[in-house]
C-alpha cells in the first residue's frame, strides 16, 4: 500500500487561487449589471440575464475551489466557461438587428478568461479571449456598434485578459516546477537518509555488540575468577540490549543536553557538566543517537580505563546547525596510535559512529596527560533553492502581450488623429510610451534598477500629463491613460510593487488635475481613470497574492521533505537494526541465556563463548577476510580453543587483489593451535595479507 | 417580482457570495486541511511505504 498524491500541491493551489480571482471578478461584474440597468430606468435586456446566469457559474467554481480536487475543478471551470460562451453566442443571436447597444458586461472577458485558464490552461484562456474579442467585435458590426470609445473599451478589456491570463500562466508553470522539484528533492532526500538510517544503524548495533555483548563473552570466555552473579548480571543486560535494539526506538523525549548529561551523571557522579547553545532541537534522530552513543562510550572508556581518582569534565555546546561535545579527563591518557587493531571502543564505538552521522572526532591523548575526545557535527548547507520560474513560459506570454498591445495601441492611436485637438498627439504619446515599455523590457535584470524604473515612470508620467493637456477630455480621447496603465503593470509584474502603487497614483492625480482644470464633469473624470487604477491594483494584487502563496508553498513542501527525510531515516535504521539484532541473537543469545542463568561455568561453555565471541568480532573487523572459507576455518579453529583474531585494515587500497588469499588463510588457520591473526594489509605495505599463526608470520601477495 | 425587489435580491445575493469567496481566498492562501487533519500541503509528496 502506498499513499501519494496525484497532480501537485502548488499547480492545485494555483488553480484554485485564480478560480476563486475569477469568481470575485464575476461576483463584481454581477453586481455591476442590475446598478447600470438601474441607471437607464430598471430595463434589464434578457441578455443580461443570461449573462448573469454564466458568471454565476464561474462565482459557483471559485467556491468550490478550496475543497475541490484537481479534476473536479477543471471540469467545474470548464462547464462555466462553455456557458459563457453560449451566452456570448446566444447574445449575438438574440439582439442582432435590434437597436439595442452592446450591453457592457459582454465586452468584461477577464472572469472568463481566467476561467479558461483554470479549465484547460494558457491556451484554453487565450482562446476564450479571442473567442470574446471576435465576437464583440461581429456584434458590433450587426448592431452598427463601431465607435471610437466601443474600439478603446474593447482592446483595453482584451488587454486585461490576456495580461491576466499570462500572469496565470507564469504562476501554473511554476507550480508545476516546484511540484517536480520537491517530489525530485524529496524522493533523493528519503533515499539519503535511508542510506544514513542504515549506517547509523549499522554503527548502534556496533556499539551494542561492543559495548554489552563481546565485553561480556570476553570476561566468560577468559577464566578470570569473576564473581559469577556479577556476570549473569551482566550477561543478563547483554541480552536486555540486544532485545531493545531489536525493538529500535530512536524518539527522544528531552533536549539533547539534558539527555546527555543525565546520563553522564549517572556513571560518574562527581563530573563537571557544562551545557551552551539552544538545545539544538532540530538535531536529526542519527546524529543524535550517534552523538549520544559517542559521548558515553568515552566517558566509560574513561571510568576503565583512566585510573583512580581521575576528574571528568563535559561540556556540550548545541546549537540548531551545530553541535560540540567534549570529554575530558586528567586520566593516565594512552598513545592514540599505540592503540591495538582489536581494540575496538575508540575506533568502531566512538570515531566511526560519529563519522556515519556526518560528524566528525577526534582523540588527543598521550601517555600520562589525559584524555579529551571531541566530537563535532554541522548541518550539512542547504540545497539551492529550485528556480520555478518557466523562462519559455514567461518569454511566451510577454511575446504575447507585447504585441497585442502595439496592435492594439497603436490602431487606437490611430484611430484617435481625426478627434484630436492636434493629429500628431496620440502617435506622439503612443510613440512615448512604447518607448517606456521597450526601456522596461531591455532590463538586464528581472527586477529593474531604480534607474531604470525611474525613466520609464518618468517617461510614462510626462507623456500622460502632455497628452492630457493636448487632448480633448473625454474617455475615448483619453485612452493612453489605461495603457500609460498597463505600463505600470508590466512594472508590477517585474516585482516592484511600489513603483507600480506610486506610478498609478501620481497618474490618477495628473488626470484628475488635467479633468479639474478644464472643467471636466466628475463622470468623465471617473470613468477616464477608473480602468486605469482597477488594472494597476488587479495586477499588484495578483502579483502579491501570487507571490506569497508560492513562498509558504515552498515553506510548506520544505517541510513535506524534511518530514519525508525522517520517515526514510526511520523506517531504513528500523529495519536494519531489526536485521542485525535478529543475527546477534541467533548467534550470542544461546551462551548468553546460558551464562545469565547462573552455575559454574564449563570449558565447553567457555570455548562456545569465545567461539561466538570471535564470530561477532569478525562481522565488525574481519570486513574482506569474512569469506566463508575464512568462517568456517576460523570457527574450528575457536571450537578447538584457538584465539583468532580477524582483520582488514586494507580501506581503499588501489592495488587489493584478494584471488587466494581465503583459500591461503584457510589452510594456515586449521594448523594453529594456541592464537591467529589474519590480516588485510593497508597500502604501501607491499604484501596483500599477512598471518600470524603460533607466533610465526607469513605474509601473501605483493 | 418588482424590480427594486429584484434588484436588492440580487445585490445582495452578491454580496453574500462576495464575502464567501473572500473566505476561500484567505483559506487557499492559508493552506487548507484534509478531512483527517493533515495539512494539505504537508501531506507527503511521494509514495511511502506503509
Amino acid at each position: 500500500m502506498t499513499e501519494t498524491v496525484a497532480g501537485g500541491r502548488a499547480e492545485l493551489r494555483a488553480r484554485r487561487l485564480f478560480a476563486i480571482v475569477a469568481a470575485l471578478i464575476a461576483t463584481i461584474l454581477a453586481a455591476f449589471t442590475p446598478l447600470t440597468a438601474l441607471q437607464r430606468g430598471l430595463v434589464v435586456h434578457q441578455s443580461e440575464l443570461w449573462m448573469l446566469g454564466a458568471l454565476a457559474l464561474i462565482a459557483l467554481t471559485g467556491l468550490a475551489a478550496p475543497r475541490a480536487s484537481a479534476r473536479t475543478l477543471r471540469i467545474m471551470a470548464g462547464v462555466a466557461v462553455a456557458g459563457w460562451v453560449l451566452v456570448q453566442v446566444a447574445t449575438l443571436w438574440q439582439t442582432a438587428g435590434q437597436a439595442v447597444l452592446t450591453p457592457w458586461v459582454i465586452t468584461a472577458s477577464a472572469a472568463a478568461v481566467i476561467t479558461g485558464l483554470v479549465a484547460g490552461g494558457v491556451a484554453l484562456a487565450w482562446g476564450v479571449q479571442l473567442v470574446a474579442s471576435v465576437l464583440v467585435l461581429v456584434h458590433r458590426t450587426l448592431l452598427g456598434d463601431i465607435t471610437f470609445a466601443g474600439w478603446v473599451n474593447d482592446t483595453q478589456a482584451m488587454l486585461i485578459g490576456i495580461v491576466v491570463a499570462a500572469i496565470g500562466a507564469i504562476t501554473l508553470a511554476s507550480g508545476r516546477r516546484l511540484d517536480a522539484a520537491t517530489a525530485e528533492r524529496a524522493a533523493a532526500a528519503a533515499a539519503a537518509a535511508s542510506a544514513r538510517g542504515r549506517l547509523a544503524a549499522r554503527s548502534r548495533a556496533a556499539a551494542v555488540v561492543h559495548d554489552d555483548v563481546l565485553a561480556t563473552l570476553t570476561l566468560a570466555g577468559s577464566g578470570l575468577p569473576i564473581p559469577r552473579d556479577l556476570l549473569a548480571a551482566q550477561a543478563a543486560r547483554a541480552e536486555g540490549s540486544v532485545r531493545e535494539l531489536a525493538a529500535g526506538t530512536f524518539a527522544p523525549t528531552e533536549p539533547f543536553p539534558a539527555e546527555l548529561a543525565a546520563e553522564v551523571a549517572r556513571r560518574d557522579p562527581a563530573a563537571r557538566i557544562e551545557a551552551a547553545g539552544d538545545g539544538a532541537a532540530g538535531l536529526p534522530d542519527d546524529v543524535r543517537a550517534a552523538l549520544l552513543g559517542a559521548a558515553l562510550q568515552a566517558v566509560d572508556n574513561s571510568i576503565r580505563h583512566a585510573g583512580p581518582g581521575t576528574r571528568r569534565h563535559l561540556v556540550v555546546v548545541a546549537r540548531a546547525d551545530a553541535v560540540t561535545v567534549t570529554v575530558t579527563d586528567d586520566g593516565v591518557g594512552f598513545d592514540p596510535a599505540a592503540l591495538p587493531a582489536d581494540r575496538l571502543g575508540v575506533r568502531v564505538s566512538i570515531v566511526e559512529r560519529v563519522r556515519d552521522a556526518g560528524g566528525v572526532a577526534e582523540v588527543d591523548s598521550r601517555p600520562g596527560g589525559g584524555t579529551s575526545i571531541r566530537l563535532t557535527w554541522t548541518a550539512p548547507p542547504e540545497p539551492p533553492k529550485p528556480d520555478t520560474t518557466d523562462p519559455r513560459m514567461l518569454r511566451l506570454g510577454v511575446a504575447v502581450i507585447a504585441v497585442v498591445f502595439t496592435v492594439t495601441q497603436l490602431a487606437v492611436a490611430i484611430l484617435a488623429v481625426p478627434t484630436a485637438r492636434f493629429w500628431w498627439v496620440p502617435l506622439a504619446v503612443c510613440v512615448g510610451l512604447f518607448t517606456a515599455t521597450e526601456v522596461l523590457r531591455r532590463s538586464p535584470t528581472a527586477v529593474p534598477s531604480r534607474g531604470r524604473l525611474a525613466a520609464v515612470t518618468g517617461l510614462t508620467l510626462v507623456v500622460v500629463a502632455v497628452g492630457a493637456v493636448l487632448s480633448p477630455f473625454t474617455y475615448a480621447d483619453l485612452w493612453f491613460v489605461t495603457t500609460a496603465a498597463f505600463v505600470f503593470v508590466a512594472v508590477a509584474v517585474r516585482g516592484c510593487l511600489r513603483w507600480a502603487l506610486a506610478g498609478a497614483a501620481v497618474l490618477l492625480v495628473i488626470v484628475v488635475a488635467v479633468g479639474v482644470s478644464v472643467g471636466a464633469s466628475p463622470a468623465t473624470v471617473a470613468m477616464s481613470t477608473a480602468r486605469a487604477v482597477v488594472v494597476v491594483l488587479l495586477a499588484v494584487g495578483l502579483t502579491r497574492v501570487v507571490a506569497g502563496m508560492q513562498a509558504r508553498t515552498a515553506r510548506l513542501q520544505e517541510r513535506a521533505v524534511r518530514d519525508e527525510e525522517r520517515a526514510a531515516w526511520d523506517a531504513a535504521a528500523r529495519d536494519e537494526l531489526g536485521d542485525r539484532a535478529a543475527r546477534v541473537a541467533e548467534h550470542a543469545g544461546p551462551i548468553l541465556r546460558r551464562i545469565a542463568a547462573g552455575g559454574e561455568l564449563t570449558d565447553v561453555d567457555r570455548r562456545a563463548a569465545l567461539a561466538v565471541q570471535g564470530g561477532l568480532r569478525d562481522e565488525l573487523r574481519a570486513g574482506r577476510l569474512a569469506t566463508p572459507a575464512v568462517a568456517e576455518a576460523a570457527a574450528c579453529a575457536r571450537a578447538r580453543g584457538v584465539d583468532v583474531l580477524l582483520l582488514d585494515d586494507a580501506g581503499d587500497r588501489p592495488d587489493l587483489d584478494l584471488d587466494g588469499v581465503d583459500a591461503w588463510l584457510a589452510a594456515l588457520l586449521e594448523t594453529a593451535r594456541v592464537r591467529a591473526v589474519g590480516r588485510l594489509l593497508p597500502a604501501g605495505r607491499g604484501a596483500t595479507a599477512s598471518a600470524t599463526v603460533d607466533g610465526e608470520t607469513t605474509d601473501f601477495g605483493g | 417580482m418588482d424590480p427594486i425587489t429584484l434588484l436588492i435580491v440580487l445585490l445582495g445575493a452578491c454580496a453574500v457570495v462576495l464575502v464567501l469567496l473572500v473566505i476561500s481566498l484567505v483559506r487557499v492562501l492559508r493552506g487548507t486541511r484534509r478531512r483527517d487533519g493533515v495539512d494539505d500541503d504537508t501531506a507527503p509528496t511521494v509514495p511511502r511505504p506503509r
